[in-house]
């Protein structure tokens, strides 16, 4: 692969410095483009079939050489107006993996657009670049972009899009595709386009577009970016033909406009919904909250604490997001179940499987369904995914009808509900909320006293305990400000949730929506850039397995000078698979022995100190002492506060 | 690591033989380093951990909080969720070598370590 044109990545010094970012393109109001038109011969009409846009644009491109022979130049390529578009947007970055069908966008970005709003991260997978979006967008509570090679490059990119579209958050991804036929040079060329693009991603996407004439590209452009990031979030694809991208526009150009860009106002939920939702919670003996994607941003943190403490009301967290104070006295996380067996209202915020809240479905022989909470407990939902429910990928989970089905963001409906609960009390309630609360307080401070006394079990074994490394590395970082990304706080048996002081929305941003592998690095990535300035520490907590599916993505962090401290949790194998085997050997009453098979990644062992350096990253490690655990942190924390990406590989137990 | 601690139970076991100390103690740290073998053959270390303190899929099994023999094995027997070891699996001579071994485990310091320490703090609200 050549070396980007620009040697431009983000400025390390500058990354966590808290230096504010400058030069935003300044948003509203129509975008005149950036470079002026050159008069030439009358623009035919355009009109929307694909061949008679490409044979306009051809009958309009400007021969530089001879009237008589072939252009061999182009000015006013089409993808310079995307360009246009595309910083009207406010997309601070583009990831991209070279290819055929995106080289004309791919050229304009780096020359025309002078690699700033958006900026080139180069990638060596597309689910990479997606992955890194995805960490991005959940960071910066706006999408980035992935500039992908059609066919293949979706193809690719289709596990990512998959956990961004699981987990709700908008990512803005352009391919291209050599969609004329009479253009395509020989078979890739073949191979690689297709009549439609969109349907390889299908079940993923929020919507999707090709624009087949110039005039349209910044209407389908701007929609796109205005759809993706409107609740309930997603991802977004515009396809643009090569063809599109190559040939000239002028003589069209300076008829084109740019409209001015505005983003959609969230979805509040209806006032009248929400007053009987407070009259159901304040009524109640025993609400429970249960909070889900409810929090991208310290505000909705504070407003479901606030709400909380209106109601004196227990708060039970879930996979994807922490959505109360990890000390706050009201966060019963992690004893759900005695919670909702006492409870008589559910309030359920932004919740993905509310049924599953209140029944279980053990994995045994015969998978009973048992219902945990009261029969007769109320449920009240506050979400917008029925506007996300699609039929076939089944990530809208458990059907579920409750008592009260509010639809409105829960993040922007929060204030209103609690100004209608605020509405509903009334002195009467004080004491038995304030006498709740002392007894939610209770039970939460046993769990928290719990928890560390069975994080002291094991401490100085080696394989080193996950709790001890959760535990280590909080006191490394004790005196910084991080955001920590890991894919699954279930492969950590959350000892993060269960140890850490977590008061800050983006302190651990956990969870890859679908559950795929491939997340936490290239995430943290993503989260890197989206908090570059802020003087933030950002972490990769990462699994083995999850790992190799990206490892190339340390590549990325190395070229682009991206100063994430990636923490390896290498237990060696898939656990969740190598118990899944387990447990099918022990039902049928089979050889145990075995399990490994298949299932673990050892013989040889992965040195990934060793595949850090050798992508240009700091490593070191293997650690297996738990005593050189802390000294190895300390070590990689002062190569990431000098600016550089840095990796630590540790021995760990399973879970 | 499983042949580190394999080696270090061996050498408690040569140590204690060297100092004379009882048949019927070295009996016992034999019967834990067997324990210990099987505990590792047999997978229980992956929800449990190699010295039993538990994880995300299965609880802190070590002193004190280890169950006793009788329960223990019975238990084993007839999980409600885990995965069952039948006797077909793992005989009772084995099943208690695993017991031993676990019971053989220290118990943690009542002090927490450092950096859990740190943690136990009030709630910050």
């Amino acid at each position: 692969m050549s070396k980007p044109v620009s040697q431009s990545g983000p400025d390390r010094r500058k990354f966590l410095a808290g230096a504010a970012l400058g030069g935003a393109a300044a948003l509203g109001g129509a975008a005149p483009a950036m470079a002026q038109a050159t008069p030439a011969a009358p623009a035919s009409p355009i009109s929307s079939p694909a061949a008679a846009t490409h044979a306009a644009a051809a009958e309009n491109a400007q021969p530089n050489v001879s009237s008589q022979a072939p252009p061999i130049t182009v000015s006013d390529p089409g993808s310079d107006f995307m360009v246009d578009v595309l910083k009207t947007l406010d997309l601070d970055y583009v990831t991209v993996n070279p290819g055929g069908s995106i080289r004309g966008l791919h050229e304009s970005i780096i020359h025309y657009g002078k690699n700033t709003k958006p900026e080139l991260i180069s990638v060596m997978h597309e689910e990479i670049g997606v992955a890194i979006c995805h960490g991005y967008a959940r960071a910066a509570n706006k999408p980035m972009s992935a500039l992908i090679y059609g066919v293949l490059g979706l193809q690719h990119a289709a596990q990512a899009v998959y956990n961004a579209w699981a987990d709700r958050v908008p990512i803005y991804l352009m391919a291209g595709n050599v969609g004329d036929q009479s253009k395509r040079f020989g078979p890739p060329s073949w191979y690689h386009s297709a009549t439609d693009l969109a349907p390889l991603l299908a079940g993923s996407l929020k919507w999707a577009d090709r624009p087949v004439s110039a005039p349209y590209i910044a209407d389908s452009m701007q929609y796109a970016c205005r759809l993706a990031s409107t609740a309930p979030m997603g991802p977004v694809l515009v396809t643009f033909d090569d063809w599109l991208q190559e040939n000239s526009l002028t003589g069209l150009r300076d008829k084109l406009v740019i409209p001015a860009y505005h983003p959609s106002v969230a979805p509040v939920a209806a006032p009248q919904a929400l007053a009987e939702a407070a009259k159901m919670l304040v009524a109640a003996q025993y609400p429970v909250i249960v909070a889900e994607r409810t929090v991208s941003s310290q505000a909705d943190m504070d407003n479901v604490e606030k709400l909380a403490e209106l109601l004196g009301a227990p708060v039970l967290g879930l996979a994807s997001r922490i959505c109360i104070g990890t000390n706050h006295p009201l966060n019963l996380t992690g004893a759900n179940s005695s919670a909702v067996a006492k409870a008589d209202v559910f309030l359920f915020l932004g919740v993905d499987d509310p049924w599953g809240n209140l029944n279980s479905s053990p994995d045994t022989v015969t998978r009973p369904t048992r219902r945990g909470a009261s029969a007769t407990a109320k449920t009240i939902t506050i979400g917008i995914d029925d506007y996300a429910a699609r039929g076939n990928i089944q990530d809208q989970q458990h059907a579920f009808d409750p008592d009260l089905a509010i639809v409105g963001e829960p993040q922007a409906s929060l204030p209103y509900l609690i100004e209608a609960v605020r509405r509903e009390l009334d002195s009467g309630s004080h004491d038995a909320i304030t006498q709740r609360a002392a007894d939610v307080k209770k039970q939460h401070d046993a769990l928290h006293t719990g928890y560390l006394q069975a994080a002291a079990f094991g401490w100085d074994a080696s394989p080193i305990s996950v709790a001890r490394l959760v535990a280590e590395l909080d006191e490394v970082l004790a005196k910084e400000n991080v955001t920590v990304v890991t894919n699954s706080s279930n492969f950590l048996s959350n000892w993060p949730q269960r140890l850490w002081n977590i008061t800050r929305w983006n302190h651990f941003q956990m969870n890859s929506g679908a559950g795929g592998l491939g997340f936490s690095v290239p995430a943290g990535i993503g989260a890197a850039l989206a908090t570059k300035g802020q003087g933030m520490i950002p972490v990769a907590l990462q699994t083995d397995g999850d790992f190799m599916f990206v490892s190339s993505s340390l590549w990325t962090a190395a070229h682009h000078r991206i100063p994430l401290l990636t923490v390896m949790h290498n237990n060696r194998a898939y656990h969740a698979e190598h118990m899944n085997i387990q447990s099918m050997s022990n039902r049928r009453q089979r050889e145990v022995t075995q399990t490994d098979l298949g299932t673990t990644i050892k013989d040889p062992n992965i040195d990934y100190g060793m595949l850090a350096r050798s992508l240009g990253v700091w490593g070191t490690g293997p650690v297996t002492d738990p005593n050189e655990l802390k000294p190895a942190l300390q070590r990689a924390l002062d190569v990431v506060k000098g600016g550089s990406p840095a990796l630590v590989d540790v021995v760990t137990q399973p879970r | 690591m499983t042949l580190s601690r394999i080696i270090s139970l061996s050498a408690t076991i040569l140590a204690a033989s060297l100092l004379g100390l009882s048949a019927a103690r070295a009996d016992d740290s034999a019967a834990a380093a067997h324990g210990f073998q099987l505990f590792m053959a047999n997978n229980c270390y992956q929800c449990h951990g190699t010295v039993g303190q538990g994880g995300g899929n299965g609880p802190t099994i070590a002193p004190p909080r280890l169950r006793p023999q009788a329960n223990f094995m019975a238990f084993v027997r007839q999980p409600p969720s885990m995965p069952p070891f039948t006797t077909a699996v793992l005989d009772d001579n084995d099943l208690a070598a695993i017991w031993t071994y676990l019971n053989s485990l220290p118990a943690p310091s009542a002090t927490l370590p450092e950096p859990l320490a740190r943690l136990q703090q009030p709630a910050a609200h």
